[in-house]
């Protein structure tokens, strides 16, 4: 997905090729067949070589190590075995394996340049290929950077510069020194260019209460401190999270990777483990009396249970620490990380879709979670990455208090207020049809149990029943739909409820789907779909409607969505 | 701003109720080309024969195998049965299938309803789309009928599909929904 950045006026600047007809191309490649010999710089097109500047020298120890680290754990297990057992195709192997990736570092760092020239940031890469990105500063969306422990020892930082196509980085510098990404970023978010096409009017978007966000009057190198996520907060996060779980699963199973020889099943494995210490404990020397054996697996539970959510609170920490929200013209800056420092920086306009999560622990502690949706890069696969902090992990965790705040400086036309929406139910007949669900899910697994037992095989259905209806009941008050003057809002969960906003100028497209079942009981479904829905996982699609509710629904967000020009940018 | 208004901003900004009746844009409503209907037909016709063929030498096989038996009778039966039913359907579904599809292009963008059972309402505001294409099968060609794509940004129905059109109109229609398409629309 790529989509058009900028204001037309701005056309000087764009390069024949990167005419945004069908939306494929934002930047200019150029590829030159030329051989290595000449790839020393003089043949630059367009620009003297002297106004180039190269990486920093680190920068081979760091592009070396981002592309071995796939294979660099058994390529230095190898090259040990190798030298010290006197296994020489071993060594081979190993040197066959790194030399190449040594030399693609070496002559990529001899190779790449950069440099801003004539309102482009120009990056000059290629060994055999040579291939000159030109990407017009007007375009840069933004410029993410990444410091690990290994990254700040050095003084250094990798730089993502990104526009608002595709899902890579239309470049990346790694790595920059401190001093020059701070420079670099300056040059390009304080370039005239740039601001000219992040604030087209130039007029400040005004809140409710007479109060002023900045905007570009007020000079764009003064941040404006918009959140700082305490430790407290980041404490009752991780604590209400299930992330811990995902560790113990991944550190399980490197457990069983390595000890696959001791335990050929795991689970047996795991009993006799426990058996071989209960058995070594004193408590086999007295009777086991069955209230001991009870107590001692409970206590066992709990310590596991309250081990995964310190793990929890672990990650959390790790992450987030430092959390730091800032505004800076149109581009909220986010800037968090205990160990691995990442930074990067959103502009308001981009925002497709806001999710607001909260758990059932972070309700009662008064804290929700902010995600957001950004046209051009998505990133939900892979939420444990530093790069999908942005988008996926907008605002960690919040108190319930400042999310007014925080939504409406990511939409200044938008006053939030919960209370405020005129919710709709989902059709009153939703209940009913449910409970139709659950008798019959729990009349069918009473079926598939009476040929296994005649006795006792109806019962996991008979106890899952009430279950069941309590869910139904639950559910059919907690999907919610309201529609704004400006926006869509949907919320559902009962648990971990969702709340998830959308505008009418993000509408991509809307459906209205109704099944046969649907017609008997006269509802429909009604979805709104917008680019980059995924990574807030929160779809809306609003099920149980009415009909002829979600009929008219249809028809008005039809025109609203059309009538309507995007708000800003 | 430095955007074309070339179609008129309402008092939406104020309310989302604009002065326009609900029902007014009941009207208007397109059905496709109606030899779409014998073109649907054909193609599932040729898709019948294909399974038709495949049972038969399925039968066959069973038969220099197993010999003549009662179930290879039964089993014929049930081929027979599916034959039929497949070409009855390709007989008569197309025309009920025609009857439920209709379109419209107005000021709003592109409305599609579709669907028999499973009955589906799209519609692509105005300024969404980000290209449309016109294909023409084989078949298609011989009949003069052609495939509408629509592309937007979203995720879940980032192409919308309308097969079955008029070439002609679909090019038309194609042309007319680039033309609407607001240049300067950014996600």
């Amino acid at each position: 997905m790529s989509f058009e950045v900028d204001p037309p006026e701005s056309d000087p600047q764009r390069t024949p090729s990167g005419n945004l007809e069908d939306g494929q191309t934002i930047f200019e490649t150029t590829r030159l067949q030329e051989p290595v010999a000449q790839a020393d710089g003089d043949k630059t097109p367009s620009v003297p070589p002297a106004q180039m500047s190269f990486l920093h020298p680190t920068s081979l120890i760091f592009d070396f190590l981002a592309h071995a680290k796939t294979y660099i754990v058994p390529a230095l297990i190898g090259l040990f075995y190798g030298a010290t057992e006197g296994q020489g195709f071993l060594l081979i192997i190993s040197a066959v394996i790194i030399i190449p990736t040594l030399l693609h570092s070496i002559f990529s760092y001899f190779t790449l340049r950069y440099c801003i020239s004539d309102n482009q940031l120009i990056v000059r890469e290629g060994i055999f290929n040579r291939n000159i990105r030109t990407v017009p500063l007007a375009r840069i969306q933004n410029i993410d950077s990444v410091q690990n422990p290994l990254h700040r020892l050095f003084k250094v930082a990798e730089v993502k510069i990104e526009t608002a196509s595709g899902t890579k980085p239309e470049a990346v510098l790694r790595v920059l020194s401190v001093d020059k990404m701070n420079s670099l970023r300056s040059a390009i978010f304080e370039s005239p260019a740039h601001l000219e096409s992040n604030n087209p009017t130039g007029e400040s978007p005004a809140m409710e209460d007479g109060q002023s966000l900045p905007s570009a009057n007020v000079p764009p190198n003064i941040p404006e401190n918009l959140l700082k996520i305490p430790l407290s907060w980041l404490f009752k996060a991780g604590l209400a999270s299930n992330r811990g779980m995902v560790l113990v699963s991944i550190s399980l199973g490197i457990f069983f990777q390595f000890t696959n020889d001791k335990f050929n099943f795991s689970v047996k494995g795991i009993a006799d483990l426990i058996r071989s210490s209960v058995d070594s404990t004193e408590v086999t020397e007295t009777p086991q009396s069955p209230l001991v054996v009870f107590g001692l697996s409970l206590l066992a539970i709990l310590t596991v249970l309250a081990l995964i959510r310190l793990l929890g609170v672990g990650w959390y920490v790790l992450r987030f620490y430092g959390y730091q929200l800032q505004r800076n013209g149109n581009d909220l800056r986010i800037s968090c990380g205990l160990w691995t420092k990442v930074s990067a920086s959103i502009p308001v306009q981009r925002i497709q879709f806001i999710s607001i999560h909260r758990s059932l622990l972070m309700r009662w502690w008064g804290m929700a979670a902010i995600r957001i949706e950004t046209a051009g890069g998505d990133s939900s696969q892979n939420e444990n990455s530093t790069e999908s902090i942005s988008k996926r992990w907008f605002i960690p965790v919040i108190a319930e208090d400042r999310v007014a705040v925080i939504m409406q400086s990511l939409r200044p036309d938008l006053f939030w207020d919960e209370t405020n929406f005129d919710f709709k139910t989902v059709s009153p007949k939703t209940t009913q049809r449910l409970i139709r669900i659950s008798c019959i899910q729990s009349a069918m697994l009473g079926l598939i149990g009476l040929p296994i037992s005649l006795a006792w095989g109806w019962i996991p259905g008979a106890l899952l029943l009430p279950i069941f209806l309590l869910y139904a009941f639950k559910k059919g008050r907690s999907m919610q739909y309201a529609r704004g003057s400006n926006e869509v809002v949907y919320r559902s969960g009962i648990f971990y409820r969702k709340t998830s906003i959308t505008f009418f100028d993000k509408i991509q497209t809307l459906h209205v789907n109704q099944s046969p079942f649907d017609r008997r009981w006269g509802m429909a479904t009604l979805c709104v779909d917008t680019a980059a829905a995924g990574p807030a996982g929160h779809r809306m699609q609003i099920a149980y409607l009415d009909e002829h509710f979600a009929n008219d629904e249809f028809k008005r967000l039809r025109i609203n969505a059309a009538g309507r020009e995007p708000v800003f940018g | 701003m430095l955007l074309t208004t070339d179609h008129p901003l309402t008092d939406a900004t104020v309310s989302p109720e604009i002065g326009r009746e609900l029902t007014d844009l009941q009207m208007s409503f397109m059905k496709l080309a109606p030899a779409n209907i014998r073109y649907e037909q054909v193609t599932r016709a040729i898709t019948a024969t294909f399974i038709t063929a495949g049972g038969f030498v399925f039968l066959v096989i069973w038969w220099l195998n197993n010999g003549f038996d009662i179930a290879w009778l039964s089993i014929f039966f049930a081929v027979c049965l599916v034959i039929t039913f497949l070409f009855g359907m390709a007989w008569r579904w197309p025309a009920v299938s025609y009857r439920h599809t209709s379109w419209k292009l107005d000021d709003e963008g592109l409305e599609i309803h579709q669907g028999v059972f499973w009955q589906h309402q799209i519609t692509v505001p105005l300024g969404r789309v980000q290209h449309a294409d016109v294909s023409q099968g084989p078949i298609q060609r011989s009949f003069g009928l052609g495939t509408l794509v629509v592309h937007t940004a979203g995720t879940q129905n980032s192409s919308v599909v309308l097969t079955g059109l008029c070439q002609t109109t679909a090019t038309e229609l194609r042309d007319q929904i680039i033309t609407q398409k607001r240049d300067d629309y950014v996600v």
